[in-house]
């Protein structure tokens, strides 16, 4: 509904000012926008979803009475009926619709309205048509109800409020041709729709300036019914948007009337007795409101003084004892139904902003954390540590980017298609970290930044028979910064802290590259991906080095991080030895330290501190730099013992592994 | 040479020592004066070598003598290599330029949504709440029908959805707030708690909206839960997030799930209120939703108690992030540009 100060002006009593209406719009939450227009004052606000009495000039102004001094003008109903002629009604689903009202006037002119009607339609957003749908729009704007003007002598023989048939049409007034179904009510004649209820009208029942008499209506749909042939039929108009808002059955008659008295004042015209079809009673409607609730909801003391004339203002009758006030509300306030809605009226127009803030008291509860919150936190920090810079991907993809790569290693069977996206490219969930994070390289990239590491925490998504599931993975990449091995060493780092010590390594290489998975139990916990220069041509980062990796995090959710376990520092000297290995590319150098523990029960520990390959080093080999720590928990070890050992080591490297000494 | 003229001729040669010392300008003069009097032939080194061919009874006092006479010079040149190394930058300033800048470590840094999500946690932790995530494939249950609106209902139009089944039973979440109703199925009353994590909504990108942006929703429930108790906490929320100058304002909202609904501003901390482009002149700007929870919310999360109420909010991280920092353009956040990034290590 479109609002300026002069149109509402002829319906407030009382004093105001165009600022004070400005202030009582902002206090009750409806955001008012003041423009100046011509010499009037356009009034934009927003109207929540349940306060369909909004919609309209009166209910707009009857919200604002107890604001201040003032009260709605109700516009004349009175009708004087000068004709006899009665319409058949039938309505078929009382669900659907169960009161209809409507009169018919006999000879009227339709022509273009006078200035007076236009200016009023104008001003409340219609475009002028002509005289009567005119008034049936001034009349929607004033009181809330929407009116239809049927040309009476194209109706043929009754009027009927049914569903529509599957596979029957309609030209609507905007000229296009619908296609209904049995989702649609309509109103039709013994033959044909002749509108869609409560949405829009067709034109093979439009008032013209050949018409001579009218059928007016009025009536209650299900608020449900209209809302959903809107969406069907993706025709969201005044009518429809006020309907699903449900109307004030309240108004049904009184509307009608008032349309019809002013049909007969504008383009004379002789008024007919009321058709109704279906039954409309005021029900009552009371909330009990108990006295202390107000005070315990709110947490202070409002006079109940105030409370009776703001609610009197608004409509309902009030009848208070000792301790609850009993709340009559009017049926066109169907945001009201429960206590706290009442209380929610009364602290509106008392005003938050005097609502005393306090702090609760309350006893110290022990208010569990999730550590999944907190624990992918502190994995952010290690990554941080590590030098890695987190983003955030939205995880939307186009059809590519769906695929993850190494369809043998991945477990992931079906990706999530979103049935309503906004475009293919974000129509895809995505099911790996993988695709974004290179992406992001990329994009950097682009953007001169020729070295990056990054990292992200966040959901992958998948289908199963069941339904759908995400899993919270941490993803990582780096674009020429370190190499293969240090990026490795990250990740491996972080697999150890959130608990994983042994897992399986298993290498797969394929046209788009290569992997090394890690495995618990055959489950695929986390890969690292060294992409293919091809692949890397689709990014544009051919050349570069690029490594990217992706862990699951399903355990680490259920488990967090690693016990730390202390164990005393020895008081001993640490002996230590490094020595340089040449190691083919063909050992599997966890099975390199697996035999040195295994055999060697005197070492410690077994650090690589560097690896070579290049000059003087074959083709096939890299040169392995290790530190070898030896303790003996039973005393101190002689120089001599511990070359022995060396030797060994180095004797039996060479034997199982063909594992030489770089010289 | 008796003694008196031994102690004469010493003293001759510490003042001339002296004096020399005095002059040296840099370690170079400062080592030739070592060597001149303590080298291997230096002045003390012959010195000492002339003490046997004094008469017996002055030797023993010539040694003594002499060893004064060192240990005095000996002092004066550790001062002067002190000073010498005090002024030495000015002496070595060719040799090595210090004033070129440091090698920067390789520093990794946190979103500056995960930024903010820390300084939220941090502040309601310290009020004694809870933190939780929850599912961001949600059913319409807990999206909708548990918040108060059944199928249908017109107020499901305020947050376009993405649907992943045909029937329109999953869906990506597009709010927080179904971690309310997860909470209280869960955790018995009373309860302190706030949630955060990734909501989606059907918007186009654009400098205010992301089809994918991040909630913080808060939910307190007990037996005397006030809406004067919500405005305290979200005031001293606001203020320890946007300093205390910032003024917070309560106005009338409408939310399914809550009721009474507030929207809460805070006053424009580009312009301090007197109103900005970035406030569209208002002087305010929108940061929260909140409310008292809903009856039917209460009943639909299985608690039945009487007397207990509680309230809820919920707002966008993204925005409260671009307000904090003067972001003007919510699609920065998911470039992974490292030069926004950085900024915010």
């Amino acid at each position: 509904m479109r609002y300026t100060i002069k149109a509402l002006a002829e319906y407030i009593r009382g004093n105001w000012t165009e600022k004070d209406i400005e202030q009582w719009l902002s206090m009750l939450g409806l955001n008012p926008v003041f423009t100046e227009e011509g010499n009037d004052v356009l009034i934009e606000i927003e109207i929540p979803a349940n306060r369909g009495d909004l919609l309209s000039a009166i209910g707009l102004i009857r919200a604002l009475s107890p604001c201040g001094e003032i009260e709605p003008v109700y516009p004349d109903t009175g009708v004087k009926e000068e004709s006899s002629r009665v319409f058949p009604i039938e309505t078929y689903d009382v669900d659907d619709c169960f009161f209809y009202a409507g009169r018919i006037i006999e000879s009227v002119k339709v022509t273009d309205s006078p200035q007076w009607l236009q200016d009023k339609v104008t001003a409340a957003g219609f475009r002028s048509v002509n005289n009567v749908v005119d008034i049936t729009n001034l009349v929607f704007w004033e009181l809330g109800q929407p009116l239809h003007a049927f040309d009476l002598n194209l109706l043929k023989e009754k009027i009927v409020v049914r569903r529509a048939v599957n596979g029957e049409q309609i030209i609507t007034l905007d000229g296009i041709k619908r296609q209904l179904n049995s989702d649609v009510l309509v109103i039709a004649d013994s033959e044909k729709p002749v509108a869609i209820a409560g949405i829009m009208g067709g034109t093979n029942s439009e008032v013209t300036n050949k018409t001579t008499d009218l059928f007016i209506e009025s009536a209650f749909f299900n608020p449900v019914r209209i809302r959903r042939a809107s969406k069907l039929l993706g025709l969201v108009t005044d009518a429809s948007a006020r309907f699903e808002r449900k109307i004030d059955p309240a108004l049904v008659v009184s509307s009608l009337d008032r349309c019809c008295r002013l049909i007969n004042e504008v383009c004379k015209g002789k008024v007919a007795p009321l058709c109704v079809c279906g039954n409309y009673q005021a029900k009552e409607k009371v909330i009990t409101v108990q006295k202390k609730k107000i005070v315990c909801y709110l947490g202070c003391e409002i006079p109940e003084s105030f409370i009776v004339k703001t609610l009197e203002k608004l409509g309902c009758q009030i009848h208070a004892d000792f301790e609850d006030f009993n709340v009559n509300v009017p049926a066109g306030r169907n945001d009201l139904d429960m206590d706290v809605d009442i209380i929610e009226e009364i602290a509106k127009y008392w005003g938050y902003d005097r609502i005393p803030e306090q702090m609760p008291v309350s006893s110290i509860a022990y208010s569990v954390s999730s550590q999944e919150y907190l624990w992918f936190d502190a994995l952010r920090d290690i990554f941080v540590r590590s030098g890695f810079c987190e983003v955030i991907n939205i995880g939307l993809g186009d059809e590519n980017r769906k695929i993850s790569f190494f369809d043998d290693v991945k477990d992931v069977i079906d990706v999530i298609e979103i049935i309503n996206p906004l475009s293919r490219n974000y129509a895809f969930l995505r099911d790996s970290m993988i695709p974004g994070l290179l992406q992001n390289l990329k994009d950097n990239y682009n953007r001169k930044i020729e070295k990056s590491r990054i990292f992200e925490i966040g959901n992958i998504y998948h289908r199963i028979d069941a339904g759908f599931i995400e899993e919270p993975f941490a993803g990582a990449g780096i674009l020429n910064a370190g190499n293969f091995y240090t990026f490795k060493g990250n990740i491996e780092f972080i697999l150890e802290k959130i608990g994983y010590q042994d897992l399986v390594q298993k290498i797969f290489i394929d046209a788009s590259g290569v992997c090394v998975g890690f495995f618990k139990n055959e489950r695929r916990i986390a890969l690292i991906y060294l992409p293919d220069d091809s692949i890397l041509k689709q990014y544009d980062l051919e050349q570069q080095s690029v490594v990217l990796a992706e862990i699951n995090l399903g355990d680490f959710v259920k488990n967090g991080f690693s016990q730390i376990s202390y164990s005393p520092v020895s008081k001993l000297m640490p002996i230590k030895r490094d020595i340089s290995l040449i190691v083919p590319n063909s050992v599997p150098w966890q099975e390199v330290e697996k035999l040195i523990f295994r055999d060697f029960k005197l070492v410690e520990t077994l650090e690589v501190f560097d690896i070579y390959r290049g000059k003087n080093i074959p083709v096939d080999s890299t040169a392995v730099a290790v530190t070898i720590t030896f303790s003996n928990p039973e005393g101190a070890l002689a120089r001599q013992q511990v070359e022995e050992i060396v030797q060994n080591i180095i004797d039996v490297l060479k034997k199982v592994f063909a594992i030489t000494l770089r010289q | 040479m008796d003694e008196k003229e031994l102690m004469l001729s010493i003293r001759k040669i510490v003042d001339e020592a002296m004096e020399q010392l005095g002059k040296i300008q840099d370690g170079e003069g400062l080592e030739k004066w070592r060597i001149q009097y303590f080298g291997r032939k230096g002045t003390f080194a012959s010195m000492t070598g002339r003490i046997p061919q004094m008469a017996v009874e002055i030797r023993p006092r010539a040694g003594a003598l002499i060893n004064d006479a060192k240990g005095q010079l000996t002092e004066a040149f550790e001062q002067k290599k002190t000073l010498l190394t005090q002024q030495g930058h000015k002496r070595t300033e060719h040799a090595v330029n210090f004033s070129l800048p440091g090698l920067r470590p390789e520093t990794g840094t946190l979103h500056p949504v995960t930024l903010v999500s820390r300084e939220i946690v941090r502040i309601f932790q310290g009020l004694g709440f809870g933190v939780h995530v929850g599912p961001e494939i949600e059913t319409d249950f807990y999206n909708f029908e548990a918040l108060n609106m059944p199928a249908d209902h017109p107020a499901r139009d305020m947050w376009d959805t993405f649907y992943l089944d045909p029937e329109r039973k999953f869906l990506l979440r597009t709010h927080t707030s179904p971690v309310q109703i997860r909470i209280m199925e869960k955790i018995s009353v009373p309860l302190r708690i706030i949630a955060i994590g990734k909501t989606f909504r059907r918007d186009d990108f654009d400098a205010s909206h992301s089809p994918v942006f991040h909630q913080v929703e808060g939910l307190m429930v007990g037996h005397d839960i006030t809406f004067s108790n919500l405005k305290a906490v979200l005031i001293f929320f606001l203020k320890e997030l946007f300093g205390t100058r910032v003024k917070v304002r309560f106005l009338p909202s409408y939310f399914p799930f809550t009721e009474p609904s507030a929207e809460i501003s805070i006053s424009c901390v580009i312009c301090d209120g007197r109103g900005c482009q970035t406030c569209g002149s208002t002087g305010w700007l929108e940061i929260l939703g909140a409310g008292m929870v809903h009856p039917e919310v209460f009943r639909k999360s299985g608690i039945r108690q009487k007397n207990i109420t509680g309230f809820a909010f919920g707002a966008g991280l993204e925005r409260i992030t671009m307000i904090k920092y003067g972001i003007d353009d919510i699609r920065q956040f998911y470039t992974g540009d490292i030069r926004f990034l950085k900024q915010f290590g």
